[in-house]
């Protein structure tokens, strides 16, 4: 293929030439290719280590979209959030390149030299969560030569591994099967939060939904997702879980010491462990993290009395890689420390700014040897290093992996590397003295013993569906040991607990430089580019400090100061610290304050004993949704029954369809609040993000949001977009007509015609328009490669807003009519719709009485937003069911 | 104030004289002289053995080095290929999304809009200017339009 293709200069010339208006057919054109259309290949992405399967939608041989995979079982489809935005990381222009050598720049000959006498026990390996057969298999031969690998993840569940060598003798995964389950407890387990579980978690969620009543009840320090979704909730410190989790135990009769509780936290334990009793067998008890193992030992041992094990709880063999060492940064960092590490390569990973500040890293760091650093950009522990290398993304490299469940993808490159990065296969074979061999090759290796004969047919078979089946980890019966005893707890310090948690958007830092993903507000708070410190009103009040208002946290001999939160639902006494914030990797623009050097390694969740002042500054900060309670306007978001609409009158005759009306209807009830719509939306549409200072001015351009409205339980999540209103005020508004009604109903918005007045924006009653103050979409940098082909860039000065994805209605219909005959319902599928785990949205034609959305929109719980306003709008809304 | 009037009457009268006098702009230099005169009238080549995506995709396709190579060299003497950059000579502005398959299918002959590319040696855009009006004239045409559906001509038709 290599000599066939001509250098990208020469096209560039070429093109410049011709004046800019020219056409370069292939040379030699991929089979099948055709102009215009878009290819899909499975593949996947990796999320902290673990596969999030994918379809990848190329244009031209760009990948400009992912929607998850619906050949994997695990992820049904839809996708979440993160993913929505990795297309923006693979373009990002700040990407690591070339590779250099202490600041110069150097070729891939010049470190293959520079490696070639490193394999031995002087060479060590740090890397994240590790699923990759081939990569475990590489790993494993390096062991075999003396080295050794170590694993680093900011966020991880260190104390659920403990828990299960203490209850079972090894480590296992657990995996909820929330479908199955009519009650579930959460002791601070985040079931519907972020993270790498996060899709499946929500699709099996909104089965059990769907099945009929299902409670939830959850108790916590700080709000989550799965707290705002309960429908009983305790704002619970971090050092009382463990109490409660004794209690429902002794309730339970697992457990015989009784702890002391207060009328509030025996009242939530009585509620609990009734319900799980009498859901016995399908009720699931979870606990975070954040719990000593103790605790999580015992919480196995109440399942496993309730009969949950091995029914609604699955246990299998882990499915990512399991160190040697219980902990096995602070064992590499002290070898690092004794002199005992000549290389270290550091691969996607940035353990200068994550790792534990009490671990000191830097400092052993500069006792190595040879510091090597693989990764997406020059983080600062690429700045530490004496060798940095480009490191290509998942969908620039042949590399394999495994989803939450187990099943394997083999993940195939749709896109030549953007920036020369390199992949990892390849840098771990070259250390192996091994340089040289493709990844493809290597890959292959891994499966070749493990995929049925013939190999070809079969590896074609599997790169098609993008699943490897039979490959998901399967359930091993086991019985806790229930002879453990419980620790007690440490008394409490008194003062402050400060509670740690992931960035919802930006997770531990490493999605900071996405301006998508700093852009998308906070689920709970609605934050945008910036960060603050959580804290309880009661607390804010004793200290007089507002939204905005900056205190400084003592804790240990560190203090950090910030601007403070006030988050509802928080426990007393309580302040949650956002991970992820503060890296040199961020976003431009980006505010939040770098928390990690407060969180010790003993206790990465909680820390105890801190102390707060206000300092007497002041950030205004940048938020979507000023206002997050309903504040009496209870017909906005609807818990249990609709009233029966009243018909409103109207001067303007009705609109005839005589094809399709497109029409959506929204399952408040199922919508957990995860933003995976918001980012697929972008994404779709080419939305770009307008920076900090606009943000802050109100000038966000999401056609799609969720709004969040706080209440006693928790809070209520509701998508808002164009309603496409039958009578729609912005049609009427519009001096230039460039926003007017469509034939199947469509508030079509015309960007050629605007004249930007935004009388369409003060008219309508949804507040769905988002103008273009500035020219946001202008900037030439190579995130232009991801903008979707088959819309329109919009200018300065231009009105924009959802169009129901009229380019995907478009592309089905040609293709019906073509083909003549009759759209599907359900083939037309949005791109909100499609990424949505919980599948609470459902698009389709109401002409159609057998459509789902007919269906929907006949359902008892359909009501409309305003309805009394008289818009008739035809994105409409289920009430949430009451508990 | 008269003086800019004037101006603007003249710019007016201007535009419009253009309109009417639209000639399309000389047939550019191509990187190959290639003759469409020669291929399809004389040799009797289809339009969709080059255009080869018209069927089936928005945009017809050119052919890539392959195709004209299945014909003008044998396999075993076939030199590496190297991508023609052609010059475009008519183009859609960037928010008109106009399919070609749905056309085609729908009956409309590659020449109606592309004029008689059959005879022409060196490719040049059609006479007829490819405004926003002579696409509607015929979208305003069809028999769907008669029966009150404007699907056809209503704005999300061809923009988004």
């Amino acid at each position: 293929m290599n000599n066939h293709t001509v250098s990208r200069r020469t096209v560039l010339k070429g093109i410049a030439a011709t004046g800019g208006a020219a056409y370069v057919p292939y040379a030699d054109q991929p089979e099948g290719l055709l102009p215009g259309i878009a290819r899909h290949y499975a593949t996947a992405i990796e999320f902290q280590g673990y596969a999030q399967p994918v379809l990848a939608t190329t244009h031209m041989g760009r990948p400009t979209k992912l929607e998850g995979n619906p050949d994997s079982a695990w992820a049904g489809g839809a996708t979440d959030a993160f993913t929505q935005a990795a297309c923006a990381l693979l373009y990002h222009p700040e990407r690591n390149r070339p590779i250099r050598h202490n600041g110069a720049a150097t070729d891939w000959h010049a470190f293959i030299r520079a490696v070639a006498q490193s394999m031995g026990p002087g060479l060590r390996i740090l890397t994240g969560t590790i699923t990759s057969p081939t990569m475990a298999r590489q790993l494993a031969a390096m062991a075999e030569a003396g080295a050794r690998w170590h694993r680093h993840e900011p966020v991880e569940n260190a104390n659920g591994a403990r828990a299960a060598r203490l209850a079972f003798g090894r480590v296992l995964d657990t995996h909820y099967r929330l479908d199955r389950a009519r009650a579930v407890v959460s002791v601070d387990e985040d079931l519907l939060g972020p993270g790498p579980d996060q899709v499946r978690r929500v699709r099996l969620y909104a089965e059990s939904r769907r099945a009929g009543p299902a409670s939830l009840l959850v108790a916590e320090p700080t709000l989550s997702l799965t707290g705002a979704a309960a429908e009983r909730r305790l704002a619970s410190p971090s050092r009382r879980l463990p109490l409660l989790i004794q209690a429902i135990a002794v309730e339970l009769g697992v457990e015989s010491r009784h702890p002391t509780l207060s009328g509030d936290e025996a009242a939530w334990v009585a509620a609990a462990a009734q319900m799980l009793a009498t859901a016995a067998g399908r009720s699931i008890f979870a606990a975070g993290p954040s719990l000593p193992p103790e605790s999580l030992a015992l919480v196995h041992s109440v399942n496993h009395a309730l009969g949950n094990l091995g029914r609604t709880i699955e246990l299998t063999e882990p499915v990512a890689l399991v160190p040697n060492d219980d902990d096995s940064l602070s064992a590499l960092v002290r070898d690092m420390r004794a002199g005992a590490v000549e290389t270290l390569l550091i691969i996607d990973c940035n353990p200068v700014l994550t790792a534990p500040a009490d671990l000191d890293f830097a400092q052993a760091l500069a006792r190595v040897g040879v510091k090597i650093h693989a990764g997406l950009f020059e983080d600062e522990t690429a700045a530490a290093c004496d060798w940095r290398l480009p490191l290509a993304h998942a969908l620039e490299e042949w590399t394999d992996c495994r989803a939450p469940d187990g099943t394997a993808t083999i993940i195939q490159p749709v896109i030549e590397p953007v920036f020369g990065g390199l992949p990892r296969h390849e840098i771990l074979a070259t250390l192996m003295g091994e340089a040289g061999i493709e990844a493809r090759l290597i890959v292959q290796d891994t499966w070749r013993p493990l995929l049925d004969e013939p190999f070809e047919p079969m590896w074609r078979r599997v790169l098609h569906q993008g699943v490897v089946p039979g490959t998901e980890a399967s359930p091993v019966r086991v019985t806790p040991d229930t002879t453990k005893v419980l620790s007690t707890a440490p008394p409490a310090k008194p003062g402050i607990e400060l509670i740690f948690r992931p960035d919802p958007t930006l997770w531990d830092g490493r999605l900071a430089p996405i301006p998508w993903l700093q852009e998308l507000p906070k689920p709970l708070t609605k934050l945008v580019w910036d960060s603050a410190f959580g804290i309880p009103a009661k607390l804010a009040e004793r200290l007089g400090v507002a939204d905005g208002d900056w205190i400084e946290i003592a804790a240990g001999d560190r203090t950090l100061s910030g601007p403070a939160v006030i988050l509802p639902g928080q426990a007393e006494d309580c302040v949650t610290l956002y991970l992820g914030h503060g890296g040199t990797i961020a976003a431009p623009g980006a505010t939040g304050p770098d928390v990690y050097p407060l969180r010790p390694k003993a206790s990465p969740w909680a820390r105890d004993g801190a102390t707060i002042r206000r300092t007497g500054a002041h950030t205004s900060l940048a938020v979507t949704q000023p206002t997050r309670d309903l504040q009496g306007h209870d017909d906005i978001v609807r818990v249990g029954a609709v009233p029966a609409p009243v018909p409103q009158p109207s001067l303007h005759p009705d609109w005839p369809y005589p094809g399709a009306a497109w029409g959506m209807v929204i399952d408040l009830d199922l919508c957990t609040g995860c933003n995976a719509c918001v980012v697929a939306c972008q994404a779709e549409n080419s939305v770009p993000s307008v920076g900090r200072s606009e943000a802050a001015l109100g000038r966000t351009l999401h056609w799609l949001t969720v709004d969040v409205y706080h209440h006693e339980a928790g809070a209520h999540f509701q998508p808002r977009l164009c309603m496409h209103c039958e009578k729609a005020p912005c049609e009427v508004g519009c001096p230039v007509n460039a926003t007017v009604h469509g034939p199947e109903g469509l508030n079509q918005m015309i960007y050629n015609r605007c004249i930007g007045t935004r009388t369409c924006a003060s008219y309508c009653p949804y507040k769905v328009r988002r103008f273009n103050f500035r020219d946001y979409a202008g900037a030439e940098t190579a995130w232009k490669a991801m903008r979707n082909p088959e819309i329109t860039v919009r200018s300065r000065g231009v009105m924009e807003k959802c169009t129901f994805c009229v380019q995907r209605i478009r592309r089905v219909q040609i293709q019906a009519r073509r083909d003549r005959r009759a759209i599907e319902d359900g083939e037309i599928v949005t791109a909100c719709a499609q990424a949505c785990p919980a599948r609470a949205i459902t698009f389709g034609d109401l002409n159609d009485p057998g459509s789902r959305v007919a269906r929907a929109r006949a359902d008892r719980r359909n009501y409309a937003l305003l309805a009394e306003l008289g818009t008739r709008p035809r994105t409409s809304y289920l009430a949430k069911v009451r508990g | 104030m008269a003086v800019k009037l004037g101006a603007a009457a003249l710019a007016v009268a201007g535009l419009a004289a253009f309109a009417m006098a639209h000639r399309p702009p000389p047939a550019p230099v191509q990187p190959v002289a290639f003759s469409h005169a020669h291929h399809v009238t004389e040799t009797g080549l289809d339009c969709r053995f080059c255009h080869y995506a018209v069927e089936t995709a928005p945009a017809a396709g050119l052919p890539h080095m392959e195709i004209c190579a299945g014909c003008h060299w044998p396999v075993e003497t076939r030199p590496a290929a190297e991508p023609l950059i052609w010059r475009r000579v008519a183009s859609l502005p960037d928010h008109s999304f106009f399919d070609h398959s749905i056309h085609v299918a729908g009956g409309i002959d590659c020449a109606t809009c592309h004029g008689d590319v059959a005879r022409m040696e060196r490719v040049s855009a059609p006479a007829q200017a490819w405004t926003m009006l002579w696409c509607l004239e015929c979208h305003r045409a069809q028999p769907a339009q008669a029966q009150g559906n404007t699907r056809l001509t209503h704005c999300y038709t061809c923009h988004r």
